[in-house]
């Protein structure tokens, strides 16, 4: 098990007046390789919990370990857990600071002590990464970068370290359909090469096109654990947003056009619509 | 840790005699406090005004985790200013540590400006402890109403500071963004000597600057699109109203700070 989460409470200002539960009795596992949608309404918890998993917030109850490491057991434990985990958080232009794009971009492996010439690789494989080719952004500042530009620097300087575990705070908001596709691109490519996604969004038909599993939080509790298909299944109305495909999928079968399975994205639509009138016809 | 704390002096909503008090009334009495303070000479008497932190707890019905919690970022510059002078006054010596020499009067010294400075700084985050940003710019605004003829542009102030004030909150807000942020790049605030640490804040500070100056810019295009245009004629929709029991109130704080200037005279050590 990559993360393994137990039994998560958090609660934010502790103690004071303002304090605010954030979550509640949260225990999940993600295993290695899976590529996991995690969404909810504004405010059920979703950042807090990417926040948990990262190390970042230290969870009032409850563990969490990443790769079989208690990551708030010891110190030396911490560190090392965090190493192999990146955080892209909601606009992380925010976290952009120094005076060159490579030197931002190198921030992580300098904390992390790796050695000079490494670290320019690492920041050119990061960069290319992401579409900005290295030759043309590495001696701009990040200031001087339009918002896309600057946050695909802000995303490389996450990728930089190659975390094994990836998460990403709604990354697409923002960004023009281009973009928006050119970073999705980028995503899956690094799941496919063996990196662990879990990825936060309000965008129902990404996730039913990207992910392999659906969580999803509301009022700080894990509400369901599932995969897209069986989640947006218009069927069992599991779920009341549904992506656009299954929407359609149920306005043909109210129609009287019934599609035999459940397609959610536009690809499984068209193959559906296309098996079901061919045997209509036959 | 800043993750957990309230902001500095932050509003603490609750039911009590300072939070009913007429916000005017809590200005003229903490002004003219801190005013008294530089007249203090003694140590001693800094030692005895301290007894007003619980008095002011009791009346405010804060606890004093929240004000303790509150004031915690403070700390640093309490201890910088402490050591400086213990350091740096010349005098009898009291231990050696190194190339430095700390000394006797140092010791009175540092504590007795470090001890003002906390005074000074607990006593006025009770104004903002007790009462609404609101409630506090339009008290400052009418007591600087006199000034107006003289030119002062007054309500521009007091909006420039009821905005600062909602500011605070929203930029620490935002800092801890960006520590988290920071903190998943392997930045370490925790660890290293003083200076490290200071300079470990940079990669805060910058990205901090830059969104509170894109903010400002943002604000003042929003405030003009909804019609702003400066303080002639604008309605309020909370008016001050003073009642009885604000006037007694004002005369146990001049009766206090009477007391310590007293005090400051009698005590002979
Ligand atoms: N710094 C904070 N101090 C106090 N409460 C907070 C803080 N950050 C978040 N909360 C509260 O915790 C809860 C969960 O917030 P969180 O940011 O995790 O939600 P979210 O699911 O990411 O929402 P969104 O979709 O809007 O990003 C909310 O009720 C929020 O008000
Ligand atoms: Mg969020």
């Amino acid at each position: 098990m990559l993360v393994e989460l137990t039994d998560i409470d958090y609660e934010y200002l502790g103690g004071s007046p303002g304090a605010a539960r954030a979550l509640s009795g949260v225990s999940l596992g993600i295993e290695s390789g899976e590529f996991v949608a995690l969404i909810g309404k504004t405010g059920s918890g979703k950042s807090t919990l990417t926040q948990i998993m990262a190390g970042i917030l230290e969870p009032s109850t409850g563990s969490v370990r990443i790769e079989g490491r208690d990551l708030w057991g010891d110190k030396r434990q911490k560190l090392q857990g965090r190493a192999s985990v990146g955080l892209v958080m909601q606009q992380p232009e925010r976290q952009l600071f120094e005076t060159t794009v490579a030197d931002d971009v190198a921030f992580w492996p300098k904390n992390a002590g790796v050695d000079g010439d490494a670290i320019e690789q690492l920041v050119d494989r990061a960069l290319e990464r992401v579409g900005l080719t290295p030759d043309t952004y590495r001696h701009r500042s990040p200031f001087s970068l339009s918002g896309g530009e600057m946050r695909k620097v802000a995303i490389a300087g996450v990728l930089v370290m190659e975390p094994r575990l990836l998460l990403l705070d709604e990354p697409t908001v923002g960004l023009d359909p281009h973009g928006r596709r050119e970073l999705l691109e980028y995503i899956t490519g690094l799941n496919r090469d063996g990196t662990t996604i879990v990825m936060v969004t309000h965008d129902i038909d990404m996730v039913a096109e990207l992910a392999d599993r659906v969580l999803v939080v509301e009022e700080g509790r894990l509400a369901a654990d599932s995969t897209p298909g069986a989640l947006f299944s218009h069927r069992s109305g599991q779920f009341e947003e549904l992506p656009g495909a299954s929407m359609i999928a149920r306005e043909l079968a109210r129609g009287g056009f019934a599609i035999e399975d459940e397609p959610i994205t536009l690809d499984e639509l068209a193959d559906s619509i296309i098996r079901t009138s061919e045997k209509a016809s036959v | 840790m800043i993750g957990s704390s309230p902001a500095l002096g932050q509003y603490y909503p609750a039911e009590s005699h300072l939070h009913r008090l007429d916000a005017r009334f809590k200005l003229v009495v903490v002004v003219g406090f801190i005013f008294a303070l530089f007249f203090i000479e003694r140590p001693a008497t800094m030692v005895l005004t301290l007894l007003i932190l619980p008095l002011l707890l009791v009346l405010s019905r804060l606890p004093a985790r929240w004000l303790w919690r509150s004031l915690r970022p403070l700390l640093f510059i309490l201890l910088f200013t402490f050591v400086i002078h213990l350091l740096f006054t010349p005098g009898e010596t009291l231990f050696v540590f190194g190339p430095i020499t700390a000394t006797e009067a140092g010791l009175t010294r540092g504590l007795f400006f470090a001890l003002r400075l906390v005074l000074i700084i607990t006593v006025s985050s009770f104004i903002t402890l007790t009462t609404t940003p609101m409630a506090l710019t339009n008290a400052i605004e009418m007591l600087l109403k006199p000034f107006k003829r003289l030119g002062l542009p007054v309500h521009e102030l007091a909006l420039t500071m009821s905005i600062a004030l909602t500011f605070i909150p929203m930029l620490l807000g935002e800092a801890r963004e960006i520590i988290k942020a920071q903190k998943a790049r392997g930045a370490d605030f925790e660890s290293g000597h003083i200076l490290r640490r200071a300079r470990g804040f940079v990669p805060v500070l910058i990205p901090l600057f830059v969104g509170s100056f894109r903010r400002a810019d943002e604000l003042a295009l929003a405030m003009e699109a909804r019609g702003y245009a400066g303080g002639e004629g604008r309605t309020r929709l909370h008016e001050l109203v003073l009642v009885r029991n604000d006037y007694l109130w004002l005369a146990a704080g001049a009766a206090l700070i009477a007391l310590m200037l007293a005090a400051d005279a009698l005590i002979l050590w």
